[in-house]
């Protein structure tokens, strides 16, 4: 039990990085999307690849940041009717629940693994006004959902040991 | 078996998951996937699953919402709410229920700027509830007042929300924001005079209390407010003229309200970046998820003929089409009681979105009508997630039940509000139809 909280809080340092980094381009972006706007406005410059770059950067956003979220009990889900049911009920549904999550996730990991890999294959590139090879997005994309899928593997190991997971605010709808 | 057969049953599963606990977005997620598995074979599922997660993110478009979220994160940081319930209290505290109306128009202004419902509901409970009790105004009128106003905040652009509706639906971004501000600004003032109503039938609820100010403070009120109700007006009327894209509206917006949290907190440190950065993400991240699962267990419905069989019953039934818009209504607020509004909007418009297009609604309309119901479900008993965020921030100062009791004039007025929109969809259409 020690062990899996142990490897779950490790775990989560590389989850709050990972987070951080894409805090960092989230914000990089907002200020790329600014500058673009008055340059376009004040110099007639805009700012060449704004689009490519933002559209790019919101794939490492997004997933870089799900298994942060999945880590703090961020995601929404419905207790209405399991928070009636005994413990050991909970603790069972709450495991299967996981096991699922993981599920899902891995298979999508796996697809998002075949989608990079071909995109490395073939040479893909950004189309637009600047060009860059795809494939390091088509990855972040599937390194997202491979750290999901472990979250969620191990907040299984550790619900069925007799863990707690955190709840987000008012994200679990009572 | 039949496809039809696979999608009711996998439309049978995902309430079924739902409600033993699974997060919603793996529910969608494991429904839609194995659902797709079952219709089109495990390979073909598989390639669906990668393009519906690459593409869904990989956009322009859709990076508006993580920026609108860090400009509702950055006002929040900057204490602006503050700000708004000072400059409304002292231009409109001598009202009837003078306090209640100044509530619901900073919530309004700060619900604009955060999006948040449940964001604004917090600040405004901390702010204003505190103030309204001291001047003896009544629990029940008090907090009730306050959790509806925070509904406020999704229909006011920018909101997130209605850009997941625009996302789920494949409308115009652009469009549906600017369709939000007139229904927004009306159903502020229709929770206004419900308010004034409410005071005027016993005054009793909300004791007057002049107190005066002069045209200097009044005016000194608005140094950081009245640059954000700007901030709001010009991001509308830049989207409105076509002056910039939606997601250039969330950079401009995000970047001028932390401008203003730096000018609040003189300096950057106490905007708390790290941290603003962290929650804009993990909230961009909980929606996207969603979304994500949702257009995968939506291409599972499309391809299973649930959502074609299910609107072609729908729309074959001789009756008003206006009794379809009532049963749609009473499902949202059903559902709007037990769970969150992206959640809601992600499981159930992969159905009631094509019935009602086929009944000749405008998908716009259709937007800003939904939005406003998950928002009526969200304060509705025995759940009305707005009413517990009231109650807990208030520190033991009011009851649920007491929340829920002073709500009746309040749900009303939504119901009020609805009426208006079928009545008179031009409210919301107005704008979009005349944008550039």
């Amino acid at each position: 039990m020690q062990t899996i909280a142990r490897l779950r809080e490790i775990y989560g340092r590389f989850l709050h990085l990972c987070g951080l980094i894409a805090g960092v381009i989230t914000f990089a972006v907002m200020c790329l999307v600014v500058t673009n706007a008055l340059m376009r406005y004040g110099l007639n410059q805009p700012v060449k690849g704004t689009l490519e770059l933002t559209e790019s950067a919101l794939p490492l956003m997004i997933f870089l940041s799900l298994a942060l979220t999945q880590f703090e009990g961020g995601h929404i889900k419905v207790v209405l009717l399991t928070q009636h049911l005994a413990p050991g009920g909970q603790r069972m549904l709450k495991v299967i629940a996981m096991l699922m999550g993981a599920g899902l996730f891995a298979w999508a990991a796996y697809a998002g693994w075949l989608m990079a890999e071909k995109s490395y294959r073939i040479g893909e590139l950004e189309r637009g006004s600047i060009r860059f090879p795809i494939w390091p997005i088509k990855g972040a994309v599937f390194f997202g959902l491979l750290i999901l899928s472990i979250q969620f593997l191990i907040d299984a190991i550790h619900v069925a040991l007799g863990g707690a997971l955190p709840d987000g605010e008012a994200k679990a709808v009572e | 078996m039949s496809s039809l057969a696979i999608g009711l049953i996998g439309t049978g599963a995902l309430f079924a998951l739902i409600l033993i606990g699974v997060n919603v977005m793996v529910a969608l997620g494991t429904v839609g996937a194995f659902g797709l598995a079952a219709l089109v074979g495990f390979k073909a599922a598989t390639s669906i699953l990668g393009t519906v997660f690459f593409d869904t993110t990989h956009s322009f478009h859709f990076s508006v919402i993580p920026l609108f979220l860090l400009m509702g994160f950055f006002a929040m940081r900057a204490g602006l709410g503050e700000d708004l319930f000072e400059a409304t209290t002292k231009w409109l505290g001598n009202l009837r229920g003078g306090l209640a109306i100044s509530t619901t128009l900073g919530a309004a202004a700060f619900g604009a700027a955060s999006g948040s419902s449940v964001g604004t509901a917090t600040v405004f409970t901390k702010l204003a509830l505190p103030e309204m009790l001291d001047r003896g105004y009544d629990k029940r009128l008090a907090s009730a007042s306050i959790a509806i106003a925070g509904t406020l905040a999704v229909m006011i652009p920018p909101s997130a929300l209605v850009v997941v509706y625009g996302i789920l639906t494949d409308s115009s971004i652009g469009s549906l924001l600017i369709a939000g501000f007139i229904p927004g600004i009306v159903f502020a003032i229709v929770l206004c005079i419900a308010i004034w109503l409410t005071v005027l039938r016993n005054p009793a609820l909300a004791p007057m209390e002049r107190q005066s100010f002069t045209l200097r403070e009044k005016l000194g009120s608005l140094r950081l407010a009245g640059p954000l109700v700007l901030i709001i007006i010009l991001i509308v009327a830049g989207l409105y003229l076509g002056v910039f894209t939606p997601t250039e509206a969330g950079g401009i917006g995000a970047f001028a309200t932390l401008i203003l949290a730096v000018i609040r907190h003189k300096g950057i440190a106490g905007v708390e970046l790290r941290k603003t950065l962290l929650e804009t993400i993990r909230t961009s991240a909980m929606i996207f998820a969603i979304l994500i699962c949702a257009l995968v267990f939506s291409k599972f419905l499309a391809l299973s003929g649930v959502a074609n069989a299910v609107g072609g019953y729908l729309t074959g039934l001789e009756v008003n089409r206006w009794v379809i818009v009532a049963l749609v209504s009473l499902i949202y607020l059903a559902l709007g009681m037990m769970m969150d509004a992206p959640a809601l909007l992600a499981i159930t418009l992969p159905i009631t979105h094509p019935v009602m297009m086929s009944l000749g609604f405008d998908p716009i309309w259709f937007g800003i009508f939904v939005v406003l119901l998950v928002e009526i479900g969200a304060v509705t008993p025995p759940v009305g997630i707005n009413c517990f965020v009231v109650q807990s921030a208030s520190e033991g100062r009011v009851r649920l039940e007491q929340i829920f009791a002073g709500l009746v004039p309040f749900v009303l007025a939504g119901f009020a509000m609805l009426i208006l929109l079928c009545l008179f969809p031009q409210i919301a259409l107005f704008l979009p139809e005349t944008m550039q």
